[in-house]
């Protein structure tokens, strides 16, 4: 049977008979959160249901909220880059990158050669080790308990390549200004080609999994779907806007590091539901195979990795905005700068939350259980998210 | 469209506008601010971000806007004195604009005129004070920092309303 054509078995319900007129009306307010597993963090919810559908949707934030963008205006430039590991703590490279970018722009500094190619592997391994991480958590929240040990056991192999670059497993404190902070260690190309092989292979089990799922299927497909022009229009980016067949991509419309050099494709999905996001992640991580593959040559050339710089960093007066593709979306980083060794301002964009903030939106006219799928689907981090 | 056919089609409207290194910047009188952004929606179809930066005598809010079909940035500028911040709200032109200016609104206190739900979005009903201000005092004496017992009545009121 063709897997358009699947529906689920019709069964005979009794039949309710109410008195007209009642119950009609009457709504329920439901509360999910702060801590609820599939809210994957400290996220609260308020639901205004009628019955099973959900009508209204309120998201509480800010249980997460640590002030770092007060906190760096305190802190010297390099103090600043291991708070920014704790923004989305499941992407620290992509997040320490934006940061030292918008730094460097402020600085007039380039980086060499082989550190932006370095610089943009380590990236895309985030992005493979990120969307492991989120394919495994929402297919455990749609109760597919199997992807979610595959996924992690490969993760597992990212992130001890991100510990022989630099000694820690979840927050970096990799990227410096103009470079990284230390070379790659001897034999690590050629682990990472290792690993590139098996986790092409290991995309399609998952695969096999989940796409052709009839159950997965049904709770992904015509669910929490946005057009391209509300997605636009709500400023969401990442999966989350491709996934409604817009082909935004700060690493083609910004190109930074080694990106303008490298052949890679924008993925997109028209559909803008929670299958076509998910579609889009997954081919995202073949491309992300691609681009690391590409890098690799040119980390075979030895040379320097980060630009000379004096020990305190004391950027001219001025300002400047630097954004990267980060997995969840268009991460910007703007800082002002007074001349002095700290920012006057430092400000965070982050994707989760312009993309949580359409969530009300995606989820009105769906069920209860769906609103778990579409959050699932739009892939918050709360740290990005409170900030 | 250029940063020329900008300064004249809205010359009323702007106060400065200039280009560097691809960049445009715009700064704009607080009263002209919804006409001028009204005018521009149309092309800068993606609300990239929406920020403030206290300056000291000013609060300056920056609009960050992007057109998807021409890859142009866009930076409006405009002060606000800091005892008096009132703006105008764009958020029925970008829906995206509306939780940014929730955050300008908690942490540097302007107060988005016509906004739909105006409360505070990172700190909690009931906190004192706009803590990105560089005049704000998390170590002053008389702080109180106990989380009051929450009532959940904004939410409440916001379901209730749209009933």
């Amino acid at each position: 049977m063709p897997l358009r054509d699947f529906r689920l078995p019709e069964f005979d319900a009794p039949e309710v008979i109410l008195p007209p007129g009642e119950l009609e009306h009457e709504t329920t307010i439901v509360n999910m959160g702060p801590q609820h597993p599939s809210t994957h963090g400290v996220l609260r919810l308020v639901l205004k249901l009628d019955g099973e559908t959900v009508l209204r949707l309120v998201p509480v934030i800010g249980y997460l909220h640590r002030g770092k963008e007060k906190l760096a205006e305190q802190r010297t430039y390099t103090m600043i880059i291991p708070y920014t590991d704790r923004l989305d703590y499941l992407a620290s490279m992509y997040m320490n990158l934006g940061y030292v970018r918008a730094v460097e722009q402020l600085l007039g500094i380039e980086t060499p050669e082989r550190g932006k190619y370095l610089r943009t592997a380590v990236a895309e391994l985030q992005r493979l080790a990120s969307h492991l991480l989120w394919l495994g958590s929402f297919a455990l929240d749609l109760g597919a308990t199997t992807v979610f040990l595959y996924t992690f056991r490969e993760r597992e192999i990212v992130v001890d390549l991100f510990e022989k670059l630099c000694g820690a497993r979840l927050t970096y404190n990799y990227m410096r200004f103009g470079g990284v902070a230390a070379d790659c260690p001897p034999g690590w190309v050629d682990e990472v080609r290792d690993y590139l092989d098996l986790q092409q292979a290991r995309l399609a089990e998952y695969e096999a999994i989940l796409t052709d799922n009839p159950v997965f299927r049904v709770r992904t497909e015509g669910i929490g779907i946005i057009s391209a022009q509300e997605a636009l229009n709500y400023g969401l980016s990442g999966p989350t806007l491709r996934g409604s067949g817009v082909a935004f991509d700060v690493r083609k419309a910004d190109p930074y590091d080694a990106y303008g050099e490298l052949d890679f494709n924008v993925i997109t999905a028209q559909e803008g539901d929670c299958f076509a996001r998910y579609r889009v992640r997954m081919d995202e991580m073949r491309e992300s195979l691609n681009i690391v593959r590409q890098c690799l040559p040119r980390l075979q050339v030895p040379g320097e990795v980060s630009a000379k710089l004096p020990r305190v960093i004391k950027p001219p007066a001025g300002e400047a905005y630097a954004r990267v593709e980060a997995p969840r979306g268009d991460f910007g980083v703007f800082v002002v700068s007074d001349g002095s060794a700290s920012p006057v301002r430092l400000r965070f964009r982050s994707p989760s939350f312009a993309n949580l903030s359409a969530l009300d939106h995606m989820c009105r006219g769906m069920k209860l259980a769906d609103v778990v799928a579409i959050l699932g689907s739009i892939d918050i981090v709360l740290g990005e998210v409170d900030r | 469209m250029t940063v020329e056919q900008l300064r004249t089609q809205y010359a009323a409207l702007l106060k400065h506008a200039d280009e560097r290194d691809g960049l445009w910047t715009v700064d704009v009188e607080a009263a002209h601010l919804r006409a001028l952004l009204t005018a521009l929606a149309a092309h800068f179809d993606y609300p990239e971000d929406l920020t403030c930066v206290d300056e000291g005598d000013a609060l300056r809010v920056l609009y960050r806007l992007y057109a998807t079909a021409s890859g142009q940035v866009l930076h409006v500028n405009v002060r606000v004195p800091r005892d008096d911040a009132q703006l105008p709200t764009v958020s029925d032109l970008w829906r995206g604009y509306e939780w940014h200016e929730r955050e300008v609104f908690d942490l540097f206190g302007v107060v988005f005129t016509e906004h739909p739900d105006l409360r505070r979005i990172l700190t909690w009903e009931g906190f004192q004070g706009h803590p990105l201000r560089k005049d704000f005092q998390p170590d002053a004496d008389d702080a109180d920092w106990r989380i009051p017992e929450q009532t959940d009545q904004d939410i409440m009121d916001l379901l209730q309303r749209d009933a």
